[in-house]
């Protein structure tokens, strides 16, 4: 029985009155690809944003590797963690965004180095030597110095990616981390993504790319409405859907 | 034309004017940076204050604030302990100048922060870091070349603002050429004046200017 790396137990979220999230359940193995599909305002991104506190759930629980990172009822904590060991549990996580966010006054090899020697106090040389091995293995060695204007959409996504790897997290989440991508670069970033799957790497992955999950998740979640509505293998959920709103959504995009 | 003395007077208020400028804007870079980020926080004590802060010294004459300081606190200071409290013609204009500029760059800091994409704070929250380092590692650096241009004007109006100065009894640039030019009788000084004046807010200009340049080359 494999470990669980990711449990969300009944996750509400509003925004004032707008119910997003309405009753989360599901849980991540490690080792695993999960990959939540589901239209635009179903709550996907959401879901993620919670997972690393940069959304605060309204009521749920959430727990990272086992421990309980977050407790909370009608927006308020119920559990007292400190912000100090909050941040640890997030630093578990590693994101990777739509619109990439790298930091544009610094190079490519600059942005990967930056939170590990800050947050982490890594020395240079170490955080240095890391992150050239990172730019290595999303094949971008050749552009470390480079500003992030100076490289196309999929340089900087994969730039981002090994960013985010250099965190060191037990689980990558990617926020629809092709979907600002032009057609012709998608490919390289799902590439970089299929290879940290094999590595072993935990991915829960919100995306559109119904080839990719069915290729490289081992499960799938569909969303709607803000909740999930149907969950299992990508053949299950994707060729051979139950649901009525499933199969709606895979008609229309297939 | 103007003799050893007169230049050498000219000279000295220069000097005044030109310090008086330089601490000003020193005392509103810092001050005015803390007030941007109390105005930004959202701590909402922190957050009233400094609003509290820019809706004073940005809504009241810059004279009246000199004038408060030089003439009216001394008074205060005297009312309250008794003891008289005399106060240094030059400290006033440092702290008046420094404390109206800091409401003016801390609006400036403040927009500045602001016009940098949500995107870079998550990131740098999702990386781990902390609000202070996300702020002063991330989000400011990126605000510097958006600031320059303000910040150069500040300046710029600080180095003519300073003319007041010479209300509080300080000889600075125009107080000495008006009065080399009422004793004389000559108007020429104030067009010497006028180009000591220009010489400076030159300097500043290039040199923003330049400074903008290189603060940008990423993008």
């Amino acid at each position: 029985m494999s470990k669980e790396m990711i449990q969300v137990v009944d996750v509400h979220k509003s925004f004032g009155k707008l119910e997003v999230l309405k009753g989360i359940n599901f849980s991540v193995n490690e080792n695993e690809v999960v990959c939540i599909l589901g239209a635009s305002g179903s709550g996907k991104s959401t879901m993620l944003r919670c997972m690393n506190h940069l959304e605060r759930i309204t009521s749920g629980e959430i727990y990272i590797d086992g421990e309980l990172a977050d407790k909370r009822e009608n927006d308020k904590d119920m559990i007292k963690i400190s912000p100090e060991h909050a941040q640890e549990l997030c630093m578990e996580l590693g994101m990777v965004f739509q619109r990439f966010n790298l930091f544009p006054h610094l190079t490519a090899l600059e942005n990967v180095m930056k939170a590990p020697m800050l947050v982490k106090k890594v020395d240079e040389a170490t955080a240095l030597k890391d992150a050239e091995e990172l730019l290595k293995s999303v094949g971008l060695y050749d552009k470390k110095d480079e500003y992030p204007s100076r490289l196309s959409g999929g340089q900087q996504q994969r730039v981002a990616i090994a960013r985010a790897l250099a965190m060191k997290p037990k689980i990558m989440l990617f926020d629809e981390p092709t979907s600002a991508l032009d057609p012709e670069l998608v490919g390289e970033v799902l590439e970089v993504m299929k290879d940290l799957a094999k590595k072993g790497m935990t991915m829960i992955v919100v995306t559109h790319e119904v080839g990719f999950a069915k290729e490289v998740g081992d499960r799938v979640i569909f969303m709607d409405g803000g909740v999930i509505c149907e969950e299992g293998t990508p053949e299950d959920v994707i060729d051979h859907p139950k649901e009525e709103r499933t199969k709606a959504f895979f008609s229309k995009i297939l | 034309m103007l003799n050893e003395v007169q230049i050498q007077a000219i000279i000295k208020g220069t000097g005044y004017t030109i310090i008086i400028a330089i601490v000003a804007v020193i005392i509103g870079t810092v001050c005015g940076m803390l007030v941007a980020l109390g105005r930004i926080s959202h701590n909402r004590i922190l957050n009233k204050i400094s609003w509290l802060y820019v809706w004073f010294f940005r809504g009241t004459p810059l004279l009246l604030q000199l004038f408060m300081i030089y003439y009216a606190m001394p008074l205060i200071i005297k009312d309250l302990t008794g003891h008289p409290f005399p106060i240094n013609p030059l400290m006033a204009c440092f702290v008046a100048f420094g404390l109206n500029s800091t409401a003016y760059m801390a609006e400036f800091f403040r927009a500045g922060i602001e016009s940098i994409d949500k995107g870079q704070l998550e990131a740098s929250k999702a990386l781990g870091m902390s609000y202070n380092q996300a702020m002063f590692k991330i989000i400011i650096p990126q605000s510097y070349k958006r600031l320059l241009p303000s910040v150069g004007n500040e300046f710029i109006m600080l180095i003519k603002d300073t003319s007041l100065a010479s209300t509080v009894a300080i000889s600075d640039l125009l107080r000495t050429t008006k009065t080399m030019s009422s004793s004389s009788g000559n108007w020429i000084y104030y067009v010497y004046a006028a180009c000591v004046y220009l010489l400076m807010t030159s300097i500043i200009q290039f040199g923003f200017d330049k400074l903008e340049k290189k603060v940008g080359a990423y993008e």
